[in-house]
């Protein structure tokens, strides 16, 4: 469990007709939360009453948290920025900043937001968008254990704001601040909360996190919060897909192919291109049924008249029928499981990301603030280190080297990095770039009975490398895309007599290469394993595979023909449960590691 | 989590801690002092006096000095003037607070009189005064009185009115009679001693004749203005030639060295020589105290030192004439025969009446 | 009439004067000192300025028109500064840039649109500061009587000659205090209406030319000469040599019951002003509280003399008798006359400020670490607190110097000094009375020095709690 920052309970806020906020009973947590709803919704109020800037009419608003080693319990950017008409930019991070070495410090962060020259203005004398930078570099400047922002650089273009959220972000890391944030974009949210409260008209919606709103919607309102969204009714599932099932379903454009088809009931009755997204009208001929969807833009693009088939992306088939009855798959035996946390960041807990298991059984824990540990089998924490960087993001693969090395995909950093078994930094190779050798966002990583290492990447490059274990470029494979051998996100692997195998997360299957890159086939048969999102895998002493589904929140066992042998876990928090789960491990003895992210804790298995 | 880190909020806003604690500070300094100083409580004699302050909390410091007996006197105010304190004894009347009313004229005492709230006294204070200036009944008593008078900007009359300025009298009563007046002031006839002027008009002229005379003279540009301090102001700085007023004010004037002379004013062949009363309040609590003040502002000391004071009282009462000075002792010359001013209640009244009339049109 | 005429004269001068003030350039002390010879005009007692003129308004006397003429500038030269302090700080809906789009899309909307755009922009503020300087005027008592100016207030004080039952003193105001009345519940209704519209801060009017400047300086010149210095010097000409004629034992003690009176006055007024105005940061204000605090604030539209009736006649009846000895009286009419200022300097400060920014500044004293919590302290200090205390002094200056109602309501053997004084100015000028007036006037500054002091030093000591 994470930490609870606030308990808002049955608060009420009146307004001039209706109230602002009605019954809003909720939880904050640690973390990054954003508070999301159109305008008028109640965020600025939800979030004045964090602040105590204002009272709750009815209810009450219980802080759960203590200092620490921090400057003051919360500090804020309000919408308006809050600035200090009778002091210049300087004077406003002086005033909230303790120690020495103000004046320098002060400088530094007014920098890093761009507004050194702007030292001695006052903010009369600044532009809005200079004074919501302003705002935020104040918060910033006040080290407080949670900010407060209220659509935080709104009134800053796009370029610059995404930087000044990188600077926000590592910051935040850097400290173990948690972040509560008011905003009415979707792609702020998914870019940077880790969970979501969605409130329209002064009531709570949802609260949850992010992956999960998007994911799985629990209405067409909330799908349609986290941007475009085709909801599907039953009716409307059987209509146009050719689906049966007994429930609505979220489609996300990037999980539909509209692709031609020569004597389909649907026409093209207008299309546009949006970008990443593209929104197009279809007819239903036979029953003359109209609707709009939005889906991934197809390369050659579609035209009024042209006749389409649409296709759910394999791995959302494999949620949709996952919810029909995929009960029947068989039973992984687990004699005994146990589960603990990683060592508390400030008041954040993060969760563990990947892991993996070294040469005497001792884990290798890379976690989401970009700590690495390294543990007895019992959960005894033996030693541990920082990555060097962690502003751009954390890493999300680990692998413990023959040579006793441990090498880490930095994932944000385009690069992997080695360290000796005690931390220390003893080499990389990679940066960013999509030639040979290069990365965009390097994930999985795992080495071979030769010592070879392989790497697998997303972002729009998607492909497996292959390196020397010095780092030198051998081969790669794989490119972006559904087809056989192509990969969408491919996520974890294992390197295993001459054979690689890669967890092919949204495409929902597990692909096999030769180890000089020939693509050899899926592992067993998809449509019957129905994976969602497996996100890695490991092969056990006894050679049988152990496949972690993020989506699924479970662990899949597999023969080495793919057959599956059976499954164990639900989403859920308490024991035989996962959440959102990310690395899996198998150490010498049987016992499986499974990194459960989203319940921030490890838990082990032995079957 | 630690308990200490907790926080509810429920409820609405407080001000700001400063003011929090600043305001009941405040009340807190002063309800204690207040409660020090307030009520008329203890061997205090409430005097409701009209006079000059400046030279009455002398007297009434020398009677104190003399009596042991302690004073605390509510002066007139210039603010709430038109009110007069006459008003306020009268609006106090169920629960008076007011044991000895010192008024600087009659008029509003025989008002008081004749409402049945003064107490009648006849001490050593009242004996001394001739009958002319109390009440029979001893309900009043008269002392130091002033003279109304024609106050003349000389330099100013001369240069209008050449030789025959050499009598001043004379030209000024031509003038009031039947001449411009746009270079006179007087007092708004609403109060003081204007009103007993006017009053006395009303009963010598009779309601006719006094109205046609107010709205003669406005014809002739008489100026109003506020109070014999501002006619005599006027005068002595030249803006008039010559006005209306007290001698009280005429003797500032010369005292502050302008080039002014005087000459009272007649009715009838009588002067307006208007007294200063003391009365005691019926229901004072402090009877024996309030008889000793009125005694004392009744004695020859008193109005020795009022005659004595810049005010220049003439005294009504005998006194040591060798003690006053030759201005007061010039103006006693003047101050016979006096216009028998207790006759005037009713048309003190009725003049009232109508001029209010007059003036809030 | 006239009340209007000044009023429209000294929203007219505001306009530049705002601009004049908020543009200034240079040190803090050049502004400082701006703000100084802006405002050394109202803050001058009107007393003394209409003492000080007596003598030539007297010599006004064959020129009535002249003299009347000579009142309404000093009145003009009095308030503007109350109308450029509402120019300055009250905040309205439409900014500048809104104003412009209205004249760029000229041509639509029709003449009632064009109406309620002018009524909720330029308008707005125009009103208020109008409104404000309306009130003074209108309302202006002891300066009119001094210089024989006919006003309705001199009207009503002459109707008591003789006696007025307080019904018919009632009448007689009746239709002034309607139109002040009316007029205190446009005022009110457009600053408590507009509590919830969003804070539109950094708005600055247009700067003025080189040949405005001068002007404006002209003015700023001739306004402080004419009302504060000019005054000062007559008044206080001699001072040194009176000092030895002063009682100082029972100044002292008059001027502290003055000083007791005026300060329980103002926090009085101050204090329900506060809980009028009071609001949980944004909440809008319920219809309940605002009709408590208009009825509250009539009876301080009948002005001193009237008010002071009839709280006379109110603690001559019998459960209230056992009070009427005490400050109690004197105290609620001093804060029933000023609650209506009180209330709509408070509402304008309400306004003024971003509450957003008081918050920045409050959370601060959230911090375990003294030297955060004390620079929270300075801020709030700076941003609530002495603004809150300006509106205070302000307050209290007024109820100092306040003679009508205190002369009437003061308990027996302690009045106000003031009223004392103003007294003894109507028998004449002496070196003494000069020594006490300068000692009088004195007292206020050094009692806002005092508080102001007392204020830094809590911010101070806040740190330690």
């Amino acid at each position: 469990m994470d930490s609870i920052l606030w308990e808002l309970e049955g608060v009420t806020l009146r307004g001039t007709a209706l109230p602002r906020l009605e019954g809003v009973s909720v939880e904050i947590r640690a973390g990054v939360t954003a508070v999301l709803g159109p305008s008028g919704a109640g965020k600025t109020s939800l979030l004045d009453l964090l602040v105590e800037f204002e009272r709750p009419d009815a209810g009450t608003v219980s802080r759960r948290f203590d200092v620490g080693s921090h400057a003051m319990p919360v500090y804020w950017a309000p919408q308006s920025g809050g600035l200090w008409p009778h002091l210049n930019a300087r004077e406003h991070l002086l005033r909230v900043m303790r120690g020495p070495g103000g004046v320098v410090e002060a400088d530094r962060i007014l920098a890093l937001f761009d507004l050194a020259d702007k030292a001695a203005a006052y903010p009369d004398e600044m532009s809005q968008g200079q004074r919501s930078r302003l705002s935020v570099a104040r918060a910033l400047a006040a080290d407080p254990v949670v900010l407060v922002m209220d659509e935080p650089l709104v009134h800053v273009d796009t370029a610059q704001a995404l930087r000044l959220w990188d600077v926000l972000r590592r910051t935040l890391s850097e400290r173990g601040t948690s972040l509560v944030f008011a905003t009415h974009s979707p792609e702020t949210v998914l870019a940077e909360a880790d969970r979501v409260i969605a409130i329209r008209d002064g009531r709570l919606l949802y609260e949850g996190p992010v992956e999960e709103l998007y994911r799985r919607p629990p209405s067409r309102e909330l799908a349609e919060c986290l941007g475009e969204a085709n909801w599907l009714e039953p009716s409307e599932s059987r209509l146009w897909l050719g689906v049966e099932r007994n429930e609505p379903a979220c489609v996300r454009p990037e999980q539909l192919a509209v692709a031609p088809a020569q004597n389909g009931p649907i026409k093209v009755k207008s299309s546009r291109f949006k970008g990443g997204i593209a929104e197009v009208d279809l007819v239903h001929e036979p029953s003359g049924a109209v609707r709009k969807f939005f889906h991934r833009p197809s390369s050659n693009g579609l035209h009024a008249g042209d006749r389409v088939a649409l296709k759910l992306l394999a791995m959302l088939l494999a949620v949709m029928l996952a919810g029909c009855g995929g009960s029947g798959d068989p039973a992984m035996k687990v004699r005994k499981e146990n589960s603990w946390q990683l060592p508390p960041d400030g008041v954040m807990m993060p969760g563990p990301r990947s892991v993996a298991v070294g040469p005497q059984d001792e884990t290798v824990i890379v976690d989401m603030k970009g700590r690495v540990f390294v543990s007895a089998e019992n959960g005894t924490i033996l030693r541990w280190w920082r990555m060097p960087e962690t502003a751009n993001g954390r890493p999300e693969g680990v692998v413990v080297m023959k040579d006793g090395r441990i090498a880490i995909s930095d994932t944000h950093y385009h690069r992997v990095l080695f360290f000796d078994a005690e931390g220390k930094p003893v080499g990389s190779f990679g940066k960013e770039g999509r030639e040979s050798g290069e990365f965009i966002f390097p994930v999985g990583i795992t080495q071979d009975e030769h010592g070879f290492l392989y790497v697998c990447e997303y972002g729009s490059n998607d492909r497996v490398q292959k390196f020397t274990p010095e780092g030198k470029f051998v081969l790669s494979f794989g490119s972006p895309g559904t087809g056989p051998g192509q990969f969408e996100r491919p996520s974890g692997m294992v390197a295993h007599g001459g054979k690689v195998y890669v967890a092919d997360a949204m495409n929902n299957r597990i692909s096999v290469f030769s180890d000089d890159g020939k693509f050899l086939g899926d592992l067993g048969r998809p449509e019957r394993q129905k994976f969602h999102f497996p996100y890695d895998l490991r092969l056990a002493p006894d050679g049988a595979f152990y496949v972690v589904e993020y989506g699924a929140s479970r662990v899949s066992k597999l023969s080495l023909d793919g057959t599956l042998l059976g499954r164990y876990g639900a989403p859920g928090e308490g024991e035989g449960q996962f959440r959102t789960p990310w690395g899996i491990a198998v150490n010498s003895k049987g016992r499986i590691i499974v990194a459960d992210t989203g319940n921030h804790r490890i838990v082990e298995l032995t079957p | 989590m630690k308990s200490q880190g907790s926080s509810r909020l429920a409820g609405p806003a407080r001000p700001s801690a400063f003011l929090r604690w600043f305001l009941p500070v405040v009340f807190a300094v002063f309800f204690a002092t207040a409660s020090g100083c307030g009520g008329s409580g203890g061997e205090r004699l409430v005097v409701y006096c009209t006079h000059d302050a400046a030279f009455s909390q002398q007297i009434l410091d020398a009677f104190e000095k003399k009596t042991g007996i302690k004073t605390v006197p509510v002066f007139d105010s210039e603010a709430t003037k038109s009110l007069g304190l006459s008003e306020r004894l009268i609006r106090e009347k169920d629960a008076p607070r007011c044991d000895v009313f010192w008024n600087n004229e009659l008029l509003g005492t025989l008002d008081l009189a004749d409402r049945g709230m003064l107490e009648p006294y006849k001490g050593t204070g009242w004996q001394r005064i001739p009958a002319e200036w109390k009440d029979d009944d001893g309900r009043w008593t008269g002392f130091g009185a002033r003279l109304r008078l024609v106050i003349v900007n000389v330099p100013k009359f001369r240069e209008a009115h050449g030789a025959e300025a050499q009598s001043p009298l004379d030209a000024v009563v031509a003038r009031v009679l039947n001449g411009d007046l746009s270079d006179a002031a007087i007092a708004k006839p609403l109060y003081g001693t204007t009103l007993t002027h006017y009053a006395l008009l009303w009963q010598e002229l009779g309601p006719a004749g006094l109205k046609a005379w107010h709205a003669d003279c406005r014809k002739r540009g008489l100026r109003e203005v506020n109070g014999n301090g501002a006619v005599k102001d006027l005068v002595a700085e030249g803006a008039c030639a010559f006005g209306f007023t007290d001698a009280d004010d005429y003797f500032e004037a010369t005292d502050d060295g302008k080039a002014v002379d005087m000459a009272p004013v007649r009715v009838g062949g009588k002067v307006i020589c208007i007294p200063n009363t003391v009365a005691v309040i019926k229901g004072t609590k402090r009877l024996d105290a309030a008889k000793k003040l009125a005694d004392y502002l009744a004695s020859e000391e008193a109005e020795l030192a009022m005659a004595n004071s810049k005010s220049r009282q003439i005294p009504l009462g005998p006194v040591d004439e060798t003690k006053l000075s030759e201005d007061v002792r010039r103006v006693k010359a003047l101050a016979a025969p006096a216009y028998p001013l207790k006759t005037l209640g009713k048309a003190r009244a009725e003049c009232l009446a109508w001029l209010k009339g007059e003036y809030l049109k | 009439m006239r009340g209007g005429a000044v009023a429209v004269v000294a929203t007219a001068l505001a306009r530049p004067l705002s601009s004049l003030a908020l543009n200034a350039s240079g040190g803090a002390g050049r502004k400082a000192l701006l703000w100084g010879l802006l405002a050394a005009p109202f803050l001058t007692p009107v007393i003394l300025v209409g003492y000080a003129w007596f003598n030539f308004s007297l010599s006004l006397v064959h020129h009535p028109a002249w003299n009347e003429a000579f009142y309404a500038l000093l009145l003009v030269f009095k308030l503007a500064p109350v109308a450029v302090l509402v120019m300055c700080f009250a905040p309205t809906h439409l900014t500048r840039e809104a104003i412009h789009c209205r004249r760029l899309a000229r041509g639509g909307g029709g003449l009632r649109d064009g109406l309620m755009f002018f009524i909720h922009g330029p308008a707005l503020k125009s009103f208020v500061a109008g409104a404000l300087v309306f009130f003074f005027a209108f309302g202006e008592f002891d300066m009119a009587r001094l210089m024989n100016v006919d006003t309705w207030t001199a009207k009503l004080f002459d109707a008591q000659a003789g006696g007025l039952p307080i019904v018919e003193s009632l009448r007689l105001v009746a239709l002034p205090l309607a139109v002040e009345a009316a007029l205190l519940l446009a005022t009110m209704l457009l600053l408590f209406a507009g509590k919830g519209a969003p804070h539109l801060g950094g708005e600055k009017p247009r700067p003025l030319g080189p040949f405005g400047r001068g002007l404006c300086g002209l003015y700023l010149v001739a306004a402080v000469a004419v009302v504060t210095a000019i005054p000062l010097v007559i008044v206080l000409r001699g001072t040194l040599a009176g000092f030895s004629a002063i009682r100082f034992e029972t100044l002292r003690d008059d001027v502290l019951t003055s000083v007791l009176y005026a300060a329980a006055g103002a926090a009085g007024a101050f204090g329900l002003s506060a809980w009028f105005t009071r609001r949980t940061a944004k909440s809008v204000w319920s219809k309940g509280r605002f009709v408590a605090a208009f009825l509250m604030s009539v009876p301080g539209l009948l002005g001193g003399l009237v008010l002071g009736l009839l709280l006379l006649g109110l603690f001559q009846v019998r459960p209230l008798l056992a009070l009427r000895d005490t400050p109690v009286p004197v105290v609620l009419a001093l804060m029933l006359l000023f609650l209506a200022f009180a209330m709509v300097l408070r509402a304008l400060m309400d306004r003024a400020r971003g509450a957003e920014g008081l918050h920045s500044a409050k959370m601060l004293l959230r911090a375990p670490e003294r030297e955060l919590r004390r620079s929270g302290a300075g801020l709030v200090w700076e941003m609530r607190t002495r603004t809150l205390l300006l509106v205070a002094a302000l307050l209290f200056f007024w109820a100092y110097f306040e003679v009508a109602a205190s002369s009437l309501l003061a308990p027996v053997g302690h009045t106000p000094v003031f009223v004392q004084l103003y007294n003894q100015m109507h028998y004449g000028r002496t070196a003494a009375l000069s020594s006490m007036v300068c000692i009088v006037m004195i007292v206020p500054v050094i009692a806002a020095a005092l508080v102001t002091a007392a204020g830094r030093a809590w911010v101070g000591w806040s740190g330690h709690g």
